[in-house]
């Protein structure tokens, strides 16, 4: 798939639209759902959307070939999100409770119900953590990039990522544990 | 993978709001829009390995390329090198065999050759030309000559141009000059008989040959203003003719200061026995010299 996007990505940059319509078929919803999770909100996440892909086309004829499309794309995704918090003075992100409003069925109603408590409170725990944490968070369970892939969308060191990710699970296990009503539902174990 | 790990791997994707890939599509600016389809575009950059490496490969290309060069160019001088040898070495042999042939050609058939005349009548023609250099020559050489003789001839009659009291200031100089010399012959003597003595049970020498390892050289004998003697070169030369002073201190004992050694009978300076010089006494004030015991002292 992903020498198909890089072919894709050639295409388009000798100016084939239908290989940047596939292109945005491709990868859309993957940095809507990214930056929504950023940005809180249906509307900053669309404006966010068109703004990076605006800007993915600018820069396409720069684009080497040495990570993937969709590292490519999500650095891109984050540094427009970065640009746009700075600029309306948005220091912390505020996610809204997106979560808990998401259910997951398939199961009995009883445990579905704590399953999805336990979820919610996760990733709103997620959302809870530093910027710089929570964003690799993102990239690389939620988006699912490799440690390479998301220590190249952040700018950062592989190392770091993984200084990132040890942090953030250790801030997790030590929230949901110190919390009563998520210890009631949680089947999390007592070590990561 | 703990079951955090796993549930966030799990997390759902926001679904995009309705609308925006339409919106997406038709913002699409790409730089040269083309037909759909083409997939190979001129403008993408595919860096290859010579644009990552170029800042390498161009300097150690121009180092291989200069020590390749150099290699060829000392390799070429080492050719050049020998082949010059190699042809020094056949010009000779091919001089030394046209010589000899000449010169067999020469006696067996000498009015045969053209080019065996034409050579004879270069170096005659050189030959001709030398003579008459050295003619030029001797002429100059002999007027030289001449000019030198007529300036020692007007150096023997006087210089016309110089007064007469500059010619005895001259005179005076020069004489002061060899009583200087002599005065300092009479020390370096002194010294020799110092040494004699030291060696010689503290008595001067019987005879002046004895101390000839003592002095440097026989001229110390000759005072430069005596015009009826010639200093001798050495001591194989040296007789009794050659020495300008008196030996009068034959044997003397060191511990007789006042004994004098020599004289000099030009300038009248004498030699004490305690190796002072005393400048013109005998002739000046000969009183001041008394003779004891047939031995010769200075009054003090």
């Amino acid at each position: 798939m992903e020498t198909d996007a890089n072919q894709l990505a050639r295409a388009a940059c000798g100016g084939d639209t239908a290989a940047g319509g596939q292109l945005i078929e491709l990868y859309y919803r993957r940095i809507y759902a990214f930056l929504r999770r950023l940005a809180g909100n249906d509307a900053d996440a669309a404006d966010l959307t068109q703004r990076t892909f605006g800007r993915i086309w600018k820069v396409l004829p720069s684009f080497e070939g040495r990570s993937s499309v969709a590292c490519w794309m999500h650095g891109i995704a984050y540094h427009v999100y970065i640009d746009w918090r700075r600029a309306s003075s948005r220091m912390e992100s505020a996610p809204d409770r997106w979560w808990l409003a998401r259910a997951d069925g398939g199961v009995a109603p009883d445990e579905a119900a704590a399953q999805n408590d336990l979820r919610a409170n996760l990733y709103a725990a997620v959302d809870g953590l530093e910027p710089d944490v929570h964003e690799t968070v993102h990239l690389h369970y939620y988006q699912g990039l490799t440690l390479q892939e998301t220590a190249d969308a952040l700018c950062v060191a592989t190392s770091t990522v993984k200084y990132r990710l040890r942090s953030a699970l250790a801030q997790l296990q030590r929230k949901l544990a110190s919390d009563p009503m998520l210890l009631k539902t949680s089947t999390i174990p007592g070590t990561i | 993978m703990t079951q955090i790990e796993e549930i966030l791997r799990r997390a759902p994707h926001p679904p995009p709001p309705p609308g925006l890939k339409r919106r997406l599509i038709e913002e699409m600016h790409l730089n040269s829009a083309t037909k759909p389809g083409r997939t190979t575009p001129p403008a993408f950059r595919s860096r290859g390995w010579f644009a990552r490496w170029w800042p390498i490969l161009l300097p150690a290309t121009a180092s291989l390329a200069c020590a390749m060069v150099l290699t060829l160019r000392h390799t070429e001088t080492g050719l050049l090198r020998n082949s010059v040898n190699l042809l020094s070495k056949s010009a000779e042999a091919d001089q030394t065999a046209s010589r000899a042939v000449g010169a067999a050609a020469r006696k067996e058939a000498p009015a045969d050759s053209a080019s065996g005349v034409l050579t004879e009548r270069e170096e005659t023609a050189k030959l001709k030309q030398a003579v008459q250099r050295l003619k030029t020559e001797i002429s100059q050489l002999e007027k030289l000559a001449a000019e030198n003789k007529q300036l020692q001839a007007q150096l023997a009659i006087g210089v016309p141009g110089i007064s007469p009291e500059m010619a005895k200031a001259l005179e005076d100089a020069r004489a002061r000059a060899q009583s200087i010399a002599c005065i300092n012959n009479l020390r370096q003597l002194g010294l020799a008989v110092k040494e004699w003595e030291i060696d010689h049970g503290h008595a001067a020498p019987t005879d002046l040959l004895l101390m000839t390892n003592e002095m440097s050289t026989p001229k110390l004998l000759y005072c430069p203003a005596d015009t009826s003697r010639q200093a001798a070169t050495d001591w194989r030369s040296y007789s009794s003719a050659n020495c300008s002073y008196q030996y009068v201190g034959a044997g003397a004992p060191d511990n007789e200061p006042t004994r004098v050694l020599f004289i000099c009978p030009i300038h009248g300076s004498v030699l004490l026995n305690d190796g002072s010089v005393q400048q013109g006494v005998a002739k000046n004030h000969p009183e001041d010299l008394v003779r004891i015991d047939g031995h010769l002292y200075l009054q003090q």
